[in-house]
């Protein structure tokens, strides 16, 4: 059986968070009088982030989406992730990618962004699984501002994990994981190989602590 | 079972109209492209004054993109490929005897197996003088021509809007000399009305007002319905096999010659450039379907009827639509139309383009307009110019303060008679967009189509699978955007360069009056 390896989309691939992905949409929800609110939800949503509850964060940042169409979802699901792909992926993310399909590791990514957004991403990057958020759409096709469960808060424990790798038909007994921000620590400390990629303050100092090795982008 | 299309066509000998237009041209060019042993096919086209009807074909045959595909398929000489398989006739088909003399109108009779009448004046609210003549005249003298077929069929091509106000579930058929109102009348004595009309009153706004009522009248929301209504009603009286199709709003292929083909402005173009303008509420009813179906549908559609015409195994009426499988709504196209606009303008558009595509279009039913729409800006606008116009002929005004009122006025004159052809547009649009609501049954395409052969894969197509939003988003919004968008600005529409030397027809000509007539279908 393949041995997995956990890529974080935030940070480690993509260089901005699922709440700004919100927000980005919220900036171009159908009601434009309503946007201002909308984005509001998002940047509350960045705010209790801050205090430590990543579902909590993630279920207002993307309230701000009601009433969006799927077709809406859909198409500023890929004009962000074009954007993403224009300003630019982390490059040091990117040679872990490689670095580890060329040592027969089958990396799965794990993001908080919706699949909308990552699927393509990943589809370009040759990576064929992904764990991500799926935003939750009512009998009209259009989003109620959930996620619908489980929600992936990035959080993802031991059990978790081993779970996905058994449903993908990969071990993870031996698996690496590549991680970017304190979120990602229960993911990191999981996994039997953690990585620290141009880590978060608090990630940097947990991996100087427990000995994870550290990758830095390159200027 | 639908009879092999290649094999029924092989050797066939059709006389076709339209094949200037955007579908007669997309379905010839599929034609010809899918059936290279086809016997013949005579175009009826009408010469001009600086180009014969053979010229204006070669010219379309060499520049214009939708022949690409045939381009590619034919290797070597296109004239002479053509000259063995294309015959183009100068003619003119709004005369009884198709600008035609009795001998060339004979030998295509004793060879013809079908015609195919494709012509037709598509705007919404033409003048009754021109519309008249090209819609209902040209389809009854076609009519008539082809009752002297040895084999009398016809395929005509209507529109599905002759159902008029007859919405809801509109079904395939035709009921002679009964009006969308579901009373009867007489076709014949319409017409007659009609021309006296025509010859009685000399302004072409006023007839076309006049024509505009009795056709409300009788059930039909503007004279081009009016018009292929009618046309519908008269071929039924004729001796005739008939066929008819009747697409619904034809718009950019899907597939064929290439995904975002479009020509001239159709339905769609000027609603999409209205929604990318400074009004961000159409007029129209969102729940509302828009039935849309893509050319290459019509076209391929338009054959398996014509194949079934052969062999006297067709449906008296096929409608070409997409709204009993696979509804869109207004709603979903104006916000699709938004999405698409707001690449369009991510994509090179101006600072204008790009602060407009933040705030989207959305549809709008009248009574819920905003305060800023167009009527109420031309009004404003109307108002201002008439104060400007009466300041720059004050005499009381120095010479050089009139001039420059005069200069400010301009632009406003400008802006109010543009403001005054998009309140029109939306008026003769807002029966369609705005008032009625029709479910065109699709069930005859469907079951010919579903019983085709294995073989006969470019002829199917199956609007259940078209995804509105990537058809929208990829085929539409850049195709219109690339085809009719520079028509809106006064601009030509690219066209592929000429071979060299620039293409010709009929310098290897067979001679068709002496050849025995095509195999023909039995």
């Amino acid at each position: 059986m393949p041995t997995v390896a956990w890529f974080r989309f935030e940070g480690v691939i993509a260089p901005r968070s699922a709440l700004s992905c919100a927000a980005w949409m919220a900036a171009r929800h159908h009601d434009v009088l309503g946007r201002l609110p909308r984005i509001g939800a998002a940047v509350a949503g960045r705010l209790v982030a801050g205090s430590g509850d990543p579902s909590a964060a993630l279920a207002l940042a993307w309230r701000g989406l009601r009433g969006a169409s799927a077709d809406r979802l859909h198409v500023l699901a890929e004009d962000y992730a074009s954007d993403l792909h224009r300003i630019g992926l982390n490059a040091a993310g990117l040679r872990l990618l490689d670095a580890a399909r060329d040592r027969d590791l089958v990396p799965v990514i794990v993001a908080t962004h919706p699949h909308a957004v990552v699927d393509g991403i990943a589809r370009a990057l040759g990576v064929d699984h992904v764990i991500a958020n799926t935003l939750e759409l009512d009998a009209h096709d259009r989003a109620t501002g959930r996620l619908t469960a489980p929600v992936v808060t990035g959080h993802l424990d031991h059990d978790g994990l081993a779970r996905e790798a058994h449903a993908r038909g990969l071990d993870a007994t031996l698996a690496c994981a590549y991680g970017h921000g304190p979120e990602d620590i229960p993911l990191l400390a999981s996994a039997p190989r953690p990585c620290a990629v141009t880590p978060h303050p608090r990630l940097r100092r947990l991996a100087h602590e427990l000995g994870w090795p550290v990758v830095e982008a390159r200027p | 079972m639908t009879p092999p299309i290649a094999a029924s066509l092989s050797g066939a000998h059709l006389v076709v109209t339209g094949t200037t237009g955007f579908v007669g041209k997309v379905w010839l060019s599929m034609l010809l492209t899918h059936v290279p042993d086809i016997g013949r096919v005579t175009l009826l086209v009408r010469g001009r004054r600086d180009r014969s009807a053979a010229a204006r074909m070669a010219h379309a045959f060499d520049t214009c993109p939708v022949f690409r595909p045939l381009r590619d398929a034919v290797p070597g000489d296109l004239g002479a490929w053509l000259d063995g398989r294309v015959e183009v006739l100068d003619a003119d088909i709004t005369r009884a005897d198709l600008g035609l003399d009795d001998a060339t109108r004979a030998g295509l009779a004793a060879s013809a197996d079908a015609v195919v009448h494709i012509a037709g004046l598509t705007d919404f609210h033409p003048d009754p003088a021109k519309g008249f003549p090209a819609n209902v005249d040209g389809a009854v003298h076609m009519g008539r021509f082809a009752a002297t077929l040895r084999h009398p069929r016809m395929l005509h091509v209507s529109t599905a809007y002759v159902a008029g106000v007859a919405d809801g579930r509109v079904e395939e058929t035709l009921t002679p000399g009964v009006s969308p109102t579901g009373r009867a009348f007489d076709p014949d004595a319409v017409v007659r009305e009609i021309a006296a009309l025509c010859a009685d009153e000399p302004d072409a706004a006023a007839r076309t007002e006049r024509v505009g009522a009795r056709a409300c009248q009788l059930g039909w929301p503007n004279n081009y319905t009016f018009s292929k209504g009618l046309a519908e009603h008269l071929l039924a009286e004729l001796p005739v096999d008939l066929c008819i199709v009747r697409p619904s709003v034809v718009e950019c292929a899907r597939t064929f010659p290439f995904p975002g083909w479009n020509e001239g402005l159709n339905t769609s173009g000027p609603i999409m450039a209205y929604c990318g303008s400074a009004f961000r509420a159409l007029p129209s009813t969102g729940h509302h379907t828009f039935d849309i179906v893509p050319v290459d549908a019509v076209t391929r559609w338009m054959t398996v009827a014509l194949v079934r015409l052969l062999h006297g195994t067709h449906a008296p009426v096929y409608h070409l639509a997409s709204g009993d499988v696979n509804p869109a709504t207004f709603d979903r196209i104006v916000e699709l139309t938004a999405l698409g606009h707001r690449r369009l303008a991510r994509d090179g558009g101006s600072f204008a383009d790009r602060v407009r595509a933040h705030v989207d279009a959305v549809a709008r039913r009248h009574d819920d307009l905003p305060a800023w729409r167009p009527e109420a800006v031309e009004s404003t606008l109307g108002w201002l110019d008439d104060r400007l116009r009466t300041l720059s002929q004050a005499g009381a005004l120095p010479a050089g303060l009139r001039e420059s009122v005069r200069k400010a006025r301009r632009p406003v004159s400008r802006q109010r008679r543009d403001l005054g052809r998009v309140r029109r547009m939306l008026d003769v649009y807002r029966p369609f967009i705005h008032d009625h609501d029709w479910t065109f049954v699709t069930a005859a395409i469907r079951d010919a189509t579903a019983a085709l052969g294995p073989d006969d894969h470019p002829w199917r197509d199956d609007l259940r699978d078209l995804c509105w939003r990537s058809y929208w988003l990829d085929v539409q919004v850049p195709g219109i955007a690339r085809w009719a968008f520079p028509l809106l600005r006064g601009e030509p529409v690219p066209v592929d360069p000429p071979s060299s030397p620039p293409l010709a027809l009929g310098r290897h000509s067979p001679p068709w009056s002496e050849i025995a007539p095509a195999r023909g279908v039995a």
